[in-house]
């Protein structure tokens, strides 16, 4: 089927909350506080920027377990992102726009040809103290990059794999509806955060390129009405950013059991509660920055089988990031411990995972060339690799060529993506 | 033989005179650095600077971003805030120096807009390209004094101000480990207290020329309004040209924190 998604700014999406109107409430007083911020800048602001990006992709290696060409050809894809922004004295407006075309999908008949959206539109208010945030937009959490330790407000979008958000993070997380006020001291800045519905997970799919053997596909889905909380608390000491977090809401995950009914047998889809607390810190060390990621989740679920059971879990993260003149390195591991399982827990409880980012630039970043290897031994080991290669011919346009391999066993996380290695050359013009 | 030895050492005892007396004569290079260090140039101040880099092959690279820098006592924070081209807007850095006798390496967090993440980095080799242009973090950043020990050479006339040139190199000569540099030939106007032009060196070879085009006062401030920095390896240069600057505009605080950069300039 083809679809066009438009986002609905409906008052639906604010109905009437107590909480919500306590909390705004509670922080309205701040508000006489306003006045724009410098006197340099202009009280009115407006401004826009976006690109069109056309690729072209074609598959590589495993090419026998396709039928024709027409599935060893990926076609072409053509995207857009727009961003509209503002403001007048303190308040704001900002949006982006995100749209995708695909020629040719494997096994189609899918939504994935055409896609649109009005992807965030946020009100903003701020004073001095205080800054206000309406609307369905994204946040990032944690110091860790393509691990998600601590960066649990919005959902991630995996019809693709992890490949959108290996170069743009912002297209791979799901932006939801929230209401994020921010309250700044002299060197401690609190973040509270309120979510009204969970939003899920999206993957791809039953069929398609980037489709996860047994993901039920005809569930009947949970109640998503559900309330998400959040803070945040960052402050600064001694050279040391330290960011401390408690989340309790629910797992953008979905889980599933097999029910009976009138000798009917059918999947049930539940939402379950997700509760953590968690740590980050980001210190310069001699050679480059160290930084870590630390989460205890109190209450999460685990699919087990054809059911799920509730556990705790330790997750932890350190990176080294390291410049020296024209490289770039990123050095990343982690690990992910569960506690409380049943004798008959069935999925692995202890998980490890890697990550490292090579970069390099000739020409005064002009020309760069860049590799991402993610591991992971979930289930059993497997690794992706991503290589390209960026040229500024102009200084809005650049010609991008790269590779993407999947390496393990089918069941593995990224084995199971290893008839989808991928060839892309792609053109970005920015405006 | 001995009245030999006295003349000889009577006229070293001499000659060691006349050179003291012209070494106390000459103008202390170190403090006429930590002049145009501590130069006067406001509480706060606010720019708009195109950065124009031009390759060899003439491909031509503009950046345009504002530029906030405040005092808080001896510690000094600035904010970078990139808005063309679209590739680069909405890209922020945020830096935090100390003063000197802290002897501790500025602070630096930069805001990259794809990641939406404010990414704390690294302050220890400055010597790289600053975004890409033919100035490196440490020509942007503020002089530390220490990196150098400085030697007052000569006065001369460059094009049309009286200036003092001093050489400055490190103790050991070899590369300083924070700039990349070994040495510097350093064009100083005295009267304002502005480095007018800054040949530098690494291992005795010229590496880059800095060089002021033009200069105004603003608000009873010099002010360079254009500079160059030639890159006599790769080829190429890039020009900073800063527009519309203001001085002592009242710039809150809460300006300079990780909270701008995320939400950018509006």
């Amino acid at each position: 089927m083809t679809g066009i998604i438009v986002d609905k700014i409906t008052m639906n999406a604010f109905r009437p909350n107590a909480l919500l109107l306590i909390t705004l409430v509670i922080s309205l007083p701040s508000m006489a506080l306003s006045d724009k911020s410098d006197s340099v800048l202009s009280p009115e602001h407006f401004s826009m920027k976006g690109f069109t990006r056309l690729e072209k992709l074609q598959r590589i290696g495993n090419q026998d377990v396709f039928e024709d060409e027409t599935q060893t050809s990926l076609g072409f894809n053509l995207d857009g992102k727009f961003e509209l922004d503002w403001a007048y004295k303190d308040f704001s407006i900002d949006t982006i726009s995100y749209g995708k075309y695909r020629s040719q999908y494997h096994n189609t008949d899918s939504d994935m040809e055409y896609e649109a959206e009005v992807r965030e539109w946020i009100f903003g208010y701020e004073s001095d103290k205080w800054q206000y945030r309406l609307g369905k937009q994204q946040i990032a959490w944690g110091k860790g990059d393509y691990f998600r330790i601590i960066d649990v407000i919005n959902p991630l979008n995996l019809t693709e794999s992890l490949i959108p958000y290996l170069d743009d993070y912002s297209l791979g997380r799901i932006p939801r509806e929230m209401l994020v006020i921010e309250h700044f001291q002299d060197e401690i800045e609190y973040q509270f955060i309120t979510a009204l519905k969970t939003q899920r997970t999206e993957f791809a799919e039953p069929e398609t390129d980037f489709s996860i053997e047994n993901l039920p596909s005809d569930s009947v889905p949970a109640d998503s009405d559900n309330l998400d909380l959040a803070l945040r608390v960052r402050f600064f000491i001694d050279g040391t950013d330290i960011d401390l977090y408690a989340f309790s809401g629910y797992n953008p995950d979905p889980l599933f059991t097999l029910e009976e009914t009138n000798s009917e047998t059918f999947t049930q889809e539940h939402l379950e509660k997700r509760n953590l607390i968690a740590l980050s810190f980001a210190r310069p060390i001699p050679f480059g920055v160290l930084r870590s990621d630390v989460a205890y989740y109190l209450d999460e679920s685990i699919q087990s089988g054809s059911t799920f059971e509730q556990v705790s879990k330790l997750e932890a993260l350190i990176g080294l990031d390291i410049q020296e003149d024209e490289w770039t390195y990123n050095l990343q591991a982690s690990v992910s411990q569960v506690y409380g399982q049943s004798n008959q827990f069935s999925s692995q409880d202890n998980i490890k995972s890697a990550s490292v980012f090579i970069q390099k630039e000739w020409s005064r970043q002009r020309l760069t060339s860049s590799l991402v290897w993610l591991y992971s031994d979930l289930n059993r080991s497997s690794n992706m690799l991503k290589y390209n290669v960026k040229y500024d011919w102009r200084s809005d346009s650049q010609l991008e060529v790269g590779m993407i391999v999947f390496d393990g066993p089918m069941t593995s996380l990224y084995g199971m993506y290893d008839d989808q290695d991928r060839l892309y050359l792609n053109f970005k013009q920015s405006f | 033989m001995i009245k030999y030895i006295k003349s000889l050492a009577a006229g070293a005892i001499l000659f060691s005179s006349a050179m003291l007396t012209y070494a106390n004569s000459l103008p202390d290079a170190t403090s006429i650095i930590k002049n145009v260090k501590d130069r006067e140039q406001g509480i706060d101040r606010y720019s708009e600077v195109d950065l124009v880099q031009t390759f060899p092959d003439g491909f031509v690279r503009s950046r345009t971003l504002k530029m906030f820098e405040k005092e808080f006592g001896k510690e000094r924070k600035g904010l970078l805030y990139f808005t063309a081209p679209s590739n680069t807007a909405g890209t922020g850095l945020l830096m935090q120096s100390y003063a000197e006798i802290d002897n501790k390496e500025d602070d630096q967090w930069l805001y990259l807009p794809a990641l939406r993440k404010v990414k704390r980095i690294s302050t220890n080799s400055k010597e790289g390209p600053f975004l890409g242009t033919d100035f490196s973090f440490a020509d942007i950043e503020r002089m530390k004094i220490s990196d150098y020990q400085y030697e007052f050479k000569r006065e001369e006339n460059l094009e049309g101000s009286i200036v003092a040139v001093i050489e400055a190199t490190t103790i050991d000569g070899l590369e300083n480990q924070r700039t990349g540099y070994s040495r510097r030939i350093i064009y100083v106007d005295q009267e304002k207290n502005i480095i007018l032009k800054d040949e530098i060196f690494r291992s005795s070879r010229l590496i880059k020329v800095f060089k002021v085009l033009s200069m105004k006062n603003i608000d009873g401030f010099w002010t360079v309004t254009e500079a160059k920095m030639e890159n006599l390896i790769d080829g190429g240069y890039t020009q900073l040209i800063r527009r519309n600057t203001k001085y002592n505009q009242s710039l809150k605080d809460s300006l300079f924190n990780q909270r701008t950069l995320r939400k950018g300039i509006k």
